[in-house]
Parts: structure tokens; C-alpha cells; sequence
């Protein structure tokens, strides 16, 4: 059954949420934002994320899990329509969000960090669905082998916005 | 009947049809028609079954009574009807007769208020009791096999019925915490049920689009897990989703959440065992 399946998944080693670095919240300082109110321009680590780990981590449904509410148009264009595999990682795309085509263009870094990092604050009065990906206080009944984690780590945030940089129009 | 008497008996023939027929008009099926609430505090303004936003797969399984996949859950169902157990040497038969009369409205009315509990008692929970009270037989564990059976061949007995929701009177605390339960973001992503199925129905998350989260059709056969579920097991699923600790099957929080949908879900048609993606 799929319940049984997925508590295999997360029981046979394969580390899905106590990850390094997800039981720690980064320091980081709110900056004024562009078309935001407020952004993170400062990086969360020291080294640049690494964009290639960033879109893999927007694909998969144990990490960012992106995808399935917004489209990229970058991402989708990899699915072969015969290959399920394919498919099933790009091609499956949601509506939730808005799409991400050109969304460098429209903030910037420090807004996309932002974006990720809380939501919440970025978007003050939107009552957002999406999750705070680098926020760990004020959950209620968190699965147990989750509870003290965010979903990214802060690297693991740098990566996605190393790789949400690369999706402006080329001018 | 001579000319006069004729006319007088089309003429009533026509009207009575006339004015009898929109009582039997389209019944709201959830699917092409949506069912309302002339409750003011109802959140939708147009009630829909998941079957609308399921795959056209899944419809089609669900229309052709032969293909559903779920026909071996109802003959098991349908066998263990008539099987005697416990010290009562009873069947359901032995009280209930023939389900099909007997059952007809039983999945309309579940969650509903039970005195001697306190609280509101749910189909499968009522089935366990008449095998425990009236049988003297052991109960079935929530998620076995056989209730599931049994709790699917029961309310598949009111299918095409309208659900009719009990949530007033001595219910009603046990409503509003279900109701409230809807709207509370839970788990590491901090999303609520209403998060999805009240703001974002119709969307895409991921393969699926996401449905308003009603209980018509449970329980159901869904397609991705390749097999029955009940509507708990629903539950866990979407709790484990948003990365938050799942309850136990017929855990009190559930039967509230429950008794919620019903009353969300109100006048949609039972549609069990329905079959989603």
C-alpha cells in the first residue's frame, strides 16, 4: 500500500529529512527588497551554490518538490514523452504556483533567496501555501523523524537559488 | 371512457407530470451538476465529487460496473455478509436481511452521534459494534482487510443516495473541532486541508489535480497506492504529504474531520467504492 511504501522509503537509510545541516536555521539579515519589501542579499554559506544540485533538489518530491506545484519551462522541456522516467521526474508539472520562466528577471537574488527561505515574510499579505523551506519554530505535529529540520539546508537553498538565477530571457 | 372523461384524465395526467417531475429533476450528481448547501456558513458555493477532477481512467472504471477494480472488495464483502461469526452464531443477514433494503441509507448517515459513546461513531465503528453487542464477535482492526470489505459493501448499498450529514445537536462540538482541524497547517511544510482543497481546488499538484477533499467516494480504490483505501487512510496519506506525523486510524481527530466532510460534502451521491487516481 502507499502508506507502507512510503515509510519504507524513509526508514531504509536513504536520508530524507535528517540531512546535515537541516537542523540548523543560517543567520541571515532582511534586507529592503526591489518590488518586495524585503530580501536576503547575503548568501546563507560562504561558497555559491552549485546550480545543477539546485534543479535536481526542485524535481525531486523529497526535497524542494517545486515542480509540482509551479512550472518551468526549462525543466519541462527535458521529459520525453515515451520515457516514464522522464517524465515522471520533469514533465509533471503543477498550477499552485505561478510559473518560473524568467523569474530572475522579475527579483532579484536576494528576493529569490528570500522566497525560499520564508515565504511567509516575503509575501506578507498573500496567506501563501507555500512552505518555508529554511524555517524549523512554529510547527504543529511534525512527522517525529522530521521534527527539529527544515526541509533545505542552507546550501541546499544557495543551490536552488544558483539555479533559479539561470531562468531569465536573454537579452 | 367517453371524449370528456378523456381530456379530463390527459389534462391531470400532464399537470401532476408537470409539476411532479421537477422534484425529481437532475439530482445534483457532483459531476455534471454540482450539489449546494442553503447554509450560509458553507465555504463552497458549488459541491463537487472528486470524480469530476479524477483522471478520465478512473471515471471510466468507476462507470463500468464490471471494470472496477474494486468488485473483488465487494464480493468479499458480500460473502461475509452472509458468514456467521461469534457466539451468537449470527450473520448480518441473520438481523439485516438483504443489505440492498436493509443498508440503503446506512452510508448517507455515518459519522454520527452515538449516546452510549459520547461522541460520533463512524461506519466501520458501527460495524464492529454489531459484531461485538449483537454477534458477540471479535471486532475487526481498523485497516484490516475485512472491515474494509465489509464498510465498502455496506455503503456501496446507498450508492447514488445523496449523503445527509448529522452534525447539529449533540454533534456539534465534535463538528466544529473537525472543522477546525480543515483549516490548521500541520507538519514540516505548515500546510492545512484547506490549504489545498479549499484555495487551490482544480490545480495541478503534481500528476493529480487537487479535488475540494470530499468523502463520497470512500472507501475508494486509488489507483497510485493499487489498492482499497479507506478515508483514514486518506488522511495519512495527505498527513504524511505535508511532512506531518499521521494519526491512528479511527483516532477521534479523524472521526471529527470526518464528520466535517459530510457536512461539506452534503448532497453529493454516495459513490462507493469510487475509484481516484
Amino acid at each position: 500500500m502507499a502508506q507502507q511504501s512510503e515509510q519504507a522509503e524513509s526508514q531504509s537509510g536513504e536520508q530524507t529529512c535528517a540531512r546535515p545541516g537541516t537542523e540548523t536555521i543560517a543567520t541571515y539579515v532582511l534586507n529592503t527588497g526591489r518590488s518586495l519589501p524585503k530580501a536576503i542579499d547575503d548568501r546563507l554559506t560562504p561558497q555559491k551554490g552549485n546550480r545543477l544540485n539546485g534543479r535536481n533538489l526542485m524535481v525531486r518530491p523529497d526535497r524542494g518538490n517545486c515542480t509540482s506545484c509551479h512550472a518551468v519551462e526549462d525543466i519541462r522541456k527535458k521529459a520525453r514523452t515515451a520515457d516514464s522516467t522522464s517524465v515522471t521526474r520533469f514533465g509533471l508539472q503543477g498550477t499552485i504556483g505561478p510559473a518560473l520562466d524568467n523569474v530572475a528577471s522579475k527579483y532579484t537574488e536576494g528576493e529569490l533567496r528570500l522566497l525560499i527561505v520564508n515565504p511567509q515574510i516575503a509575501l506578507p499579505t498573500a496567506n501563501s501555501v507555500m512552505p518555508a523551506y529554511h524555517h524549523i519554530a512554529g510547527r504543529k505535529r511534525v512527522k517525529k523523524e522530521c521534527e527539529g529540520h527544515a526541509i533545505l539546508s542552507a546550501s541546499e537553498v544557495e543551490d536552488v537559488v544558483a539555479y533559479l538565477m539561470t531562468l531569465k530571457d536573454e537579452q | 371512457m367517453n371524449g370528456a372523461r378523456r381530456r379530463m384524465l390527459a389534462i391531470t395526467v400532464t399537470a401532476s407530470v408537470t409539476f411532479i417531475c421537477p422534484f425529481f429533476a437532475a439530482a445534483a450528481d457532483g459531476l455534471t451538476q454540482p450539489a449546494t448547501s442553503k447554509d450560509k456558513r458553507h465555504p463552497l458555493s458549488e459541491i463537487w465529487s472528486g470524480k469530476r477532477y479524477a483522471s478520465e481512467t478512473a471515471r471510466a472504471l468507476h462507470d463500468a460496473a464490471e471494470e472496477n477494480p474494486a468488485n473483488g472488495v465487494l464480493a468479499d464483502g458480500a460473502l461475509l455478509w452472509r458468514r456467521e461469526a461469534g457466539d451468537e452464531g449470527k450473520s448480518c443477514q441473520s438481523c439485516h436481511n438483504k443489505p440492498s433494503f436493509s443498508m440503503r441509507s446506512a452510508g448517507t448517515r455515518y459519522p454520527k452521534y452515538y449516546k452510549p459513546w459520547k461522541k460520533p461513531m463512524t461506519l466501520a465503528q458501527r460495524i464492529n459494534r454489531c459484531r461485538t453487542a449483537y454477534m458477540r464477535a471479535k471486532p475487526w482492526p481498523e485497516g484490516a482487510r475485512s472491515l474494509i470489505s465489509m464498510t465498502t459493501y455496506v455503503r456501496h448499498q446507498s450508492r447514488r443516495t445523496p449523503v445527509r450529514p448529522q452534525v447539529d445537536g449533540r454533534a456539534t462540538p465534535f463538528f466544529k473541532r473537525g472543522e477546525l482541524a480543515f483549516g490548521t497547517r500541520i507538519g514540516q511544510a505548515n500546510m492545512s486541508c484547506a490549504n489545498c482543497h479549499q484555495a487551490y481546488q482544480g490545480k495541478r499538484l503534481g500528476a493529480r489535480t487537487l479535488s475540494q477533499g470530499q468523502s463520497n467516494g470512500f472507501p475508494a480504490y486509488v489507483l497510485s497506492g493499487g489498492s482499497m483505501s479507506t478515508l483514514h487512510q486518506q488522511f495519512q496519506r495527505c498527513n504524511a504529504r505535508v511532512g506531518a506525523e499521521p494519526l491512528p486510524l479511527g483516532s477521534e481527530e479523524y472521526v471529527n474531520l470526518e464528520l466535517y466532510l459530510s457536512w461539506r460534502g452534503q448532497g453529493l451521491p454516495v459513490e462507493t467504492p469510487a475509484v481516484r487516481d
